[in-house]
């Protein structure tokens, strides 16, 4: 069942598409005690988790992944986590590289679903 | 599965005083109507009343808010000590040291996966297949990702590990630049 929800216009300007997720830790099942916002980034290959949920949810690296920004630039070996990346109650199954910026949510994520940008409305379907 | 035994957070706790004021036969904390009266007495003929303990006023408050801190981290910590999980349970809130500790553990595995890879790459035992290093250690290898991580799981608990594969080289792009406003 397909869910709205507006852009966010307090933390992004222009507004974009974010929403408030919780993870998973695959292992133990340990979840966040509150909900964080997420970005969804069509530009991201990957979903990026900060360190601090990785902390939080006692998460172990898997694999390690090289991390390079919009200009190029490398930013060396990141661990790569499984979790799952809760999003309206429906959990999805990810390998998130771990981040010391945002928290976004990688093409890996949005390329399992329908995902509906309205500009004008701002708001998007997931 | 047994429960870990909390570790204590390094945080300082201190003590909320239970007396606002020094020993003073005018001014002594206690809820009765003499009190206040004095106080507004003060505070209508003068300002020494609010002068005299604003510091004082501002020392509590900062202990009050530390304190209501630290009892929100500890019934943080206390609500996941319910939880029962294997054997890594100190990556609750983990000390400096043992984010250290992670970190090191971490980069020793990609080290190691590193120096050991051109090697990899040209034995056909291992060539296109997952390996999984724990420790710094060629551990496992095999295709099965999956079964690869549960099997190192079972045999050293949840720790650190890399399953990569042989020859994948992915580097990923994180783009979405943020662009600094100035009002």
């Amino acid at each position: 069942m397909p869910n709205t929800h507006p852009f966010d216009g307090i933390h992004f300007n222009p507004p974009a598409a974010a929403l408030k997720v919780n993870v998973a830790n695959q292992i133990t099942g340990q979840t966040l005690k509150d909900d964080v916002l997420a970005l969804i980034d069509s530009g991201a290959d990957l979903t990026n988790l900060p360190v601090e949920v990785a902390m939080n949810l006692g998460l172990q690296p898997v694999d390690f992944i090289e991390v390079g920004d919009y200009s190029g630039k490398s930013h060396g070996d990141k661990p790569v986590y499984d979790v799952n990346i809760i999003i309206d109650s429906i959990p999805f199954n990810v390998q998130a590289a771990e981040t010391e910026g945002e928290f976004l949510i990688g093409r890996d994520l949005t390329n399992s679903v329908k995902l509906v940008l309205d500009g004008p409305k701002f708001e998007f379907t997931l | 599965m047994q429960k870990q035994k909390l570790q204590n957070p390094t945080i300082d706790t201190p003590k909320l005083e239970t007396s606002f004021f020094e020993p003073d036969p005018y001014v002594e904390l206690k809820a009765t109507d003499h009190f206040i009266e004095l106080s507004k007495l003060e505070l209508e003929e003068s300002k020494s009343f609010a002068d005299a303990y604003l510091k004082k006023f501002e020392e509590v408050f900062k202990l009050a808010v530390q304190e209501a801190l630290t009892r929100g981290l500890e019934s943080v910590l206390l609500e996941r000590s319910k939880i029962d999980t294997a054997k890594s349970l100190e990556t609750l809130i983990p000390s400096s040291d043992e984010q250290m500790s992670k970190r090191e553990e971490f980069e020793r595995n990609v080290a190691a996966f590193k120096a050991m890879e051109k090697d990899l790459e040209n034995d056909p035992k291992f060539r296109g297949k997952f390996v999984v290093l724990y420790k710094g250690q060629l551990v496992d290898s095999g295709t099965d990702r999956a079964k690869l991580l549960s099997e190192a799981y079972r045999k050293y608990g949840y720790v650190s590990l890399i399953v990569h594969k042989v020859g994948e080289r992915r580097v990923m792009r994180a783009y979405s630049p943020r662009y600094m406003r100035h009002a």
